[in-house]
């Protein structure tokens, strides 16, 4: 029963939490976002002077956004009007008092 | 002579018409005169007409007031007319009114990247390096610094380049020309790799005093520019499985007792640095982390340092999270949990990194971290 309500918790804790995470494909990298309680996510980087792009929705927690390229950058998402900073481990300043993800290829 | 005085004239008419024209029908209509005449002076200091456009019709559709507006203007003018890349600056403009900043603030962090990158060139100048290497340096030194170095340590790194700069000029007094000109592509891309280093270190979360004491440790210990991308890149692998900050500082600390940069990529060369440094210190993976078997059964350094305090070795056996990278190479399957084939990164991404060092002991990777 302990046991139970130990993974009842943990599986409520982590439903709660956002995880990010990207895949490449033959340069195309798409980056998910799990962001169970969303709305609305957008995407923003440094490629294209930070344009908000609306991140497809692929399923009631995971939104996707793909981008083509094969170089760094910085970038961030905006959720329901309110910018969000993934757990990236990659981060710069803002210059804004906040930070950016920075994306490399292949890390 | 005044017939063709007359047709140059009308010429000049048509052309600066159309320009005017080009700025007018781009810009909304309730654009100042002055932020059209400033955006007309940004694309004769050479932006692009598309990306000065951009600029003010972004700042006039969200309704910054015109005192705000031509500020921003100015700083990417001033940019250009220091000769550094007003791409950086301008791109600050649209991040701030994407996040919804003020535009007050948007300005200061605009003049605040100027800054950044007027320091950073002025301090690629004084690298010796070949005068079209500047700008690709220097944006490499002001990235280092958005991620967190210091001034002061940047001015560390560039003293630590020119003393070796110096030592390597008295050597080659005699050389001729060519071997001078070899010299200072070395030069400059060794400092583009130390500082590529650093920025990577700084962005990963390692203090700027830290980073710019393992790269000038290397720099000090004659680390080549191939060299410093080889510690990049296993600091960049390994540091995924635990606390950069003190991987950096192992790092320094090996580096110091004369660790080469293909030792930085098996602890089990490091000997007792590299254990002392980073046991009990949460640094949970050396190659090997994960769920390795056949414990210690020949993989490099399978003995001695890696006692698995901290970092586990090659081979040491998967007391470890069971996150990460795939344990030393188990006969080539380092699989890790990845999904699809391709190269994730992520949840249940594949064992990749650190893992599968040379060593032959056991181990698959398990789910990645993060």
């Amino acid at each position: 029963m302990k046991r139970l309500l130990s993974v009842l918790i943990l599986s409520s804790l982590l439903a709660g939490c956002t995880q990010h995470y990207y895949r490449n494909d033959d340069g195309l990298t798409t980056l998910f976002l799990e962001a169970p309680d969303a709305t609305s996510v957008s995407f923003a980087s440094s490629l294209d002077g930070y344009v908000l792009h609306p991140a497809q929705r692929l399923s009631r927690s995971t939104w996707a956004v793909s981008v083509r390229c094969d170089t760094q950058f910085s970038y961030f998402y905006v959720i329901d009007g309110s910018v969000y900073l993934p757990d990236c481990p990659y981060r710069e300043h803002d210059d804004f008092g906040s930070e950016n993800c920075v994306f490399i290829p292949g890390m | 002579m005044k017939k063709t005085a007359i047709i140059v004239g009308i010429l000049l008419m048509c052309a600066s018409a159309s320009f005017a024209d080009e700025v007018d029908q781009d810009l909304p209509n309730q654009t100042a005169e002055q932020l059209k005449a400033n955006t007309r002076e940004m694309i004769r200091l050479g932006i692009s007409t598309d990306e000065a456009v951009k600029m003010t019709r972004a700042m006039v559709e969200n309704r910054f007031q015109v005192e705000n507006a031509v500020q921003a203007q100015e700083v990417v003018m001033n940019a250009k007319k220091q000769g550094l890349p007003a791409g950086p600056v301008m791109n600050k403009a649209h991040e701030g009114i994407a996040k919804n900043v003020q535009a007050g603030s948007i300005v200061a962090a605009m003049e605040k990247t100027r800054e950044r990158y007027a320091y950073a060139y002025e301090k690629a100048k004084t690298l010796g390096i070949d005068t079209r290497e500047v700008a690709p340096t220097g944006d490499v030194i002001a990235e280092s610094m958005a991620a967190g170095l210091t001034r002061r340590d940047a001015d560390v790194i560039c003293d630590r380049l020119q003393t070796r700069d110096r030592l390597r000029t008295t050597d080659t007094d005699q050389t001729p020309a060519q071997d001078r000109q070899r010299d200072r592509e070395q030069i400059h891309k060794v400092a583009q790799e130390s500082f590529m280093t650093v920025r990577e270190m700084n962005r990963l979360g390692v203090p700027s005093d830290v980073a710019s004491d393992t790269v000038c440790q290397a720099l000090e210990n004659g680390y080549q520019a191939r060299d410093m991308e080889q510690l990049r890149n296993t600091f960049m692998n390994r540091a995924r499985q635990g606390d950069p900050a003190q991987l950096a500082k192992t790092y320094a600390h090996a580096i110091r007792n004369g660790a080469g940069a293909q030792d930085l990529d098996s602890p089990g060369r490091l000997g007792k640095g590299w254990s002392d440094e980073a046991s009990g210190s949460g640094m949970s993976g050396g190659p090997g982390q994960g769920t390795g078997s056949g414990a210690g059964s020949g993989g490099p350094g399978s003995g001695g340092s890696d006692s698995g305090e901290g970092a586990g070795g090659p081979g040491s056996g998967g007391s470890d999270s069971g996150e990460g990278a795939g344990g030393p190479g188990s006969g080539g399957s380092d699989s890790g949990a990845g999904t699809g084939g391709s190269s994730d990164s992520g949840p249940g991404s594949s064992g990749s990194g650190a893992g599968g060092d040379h060593g032959d002991g056991g181990g698959s990777g398990s789910g990645g971290k993060k």
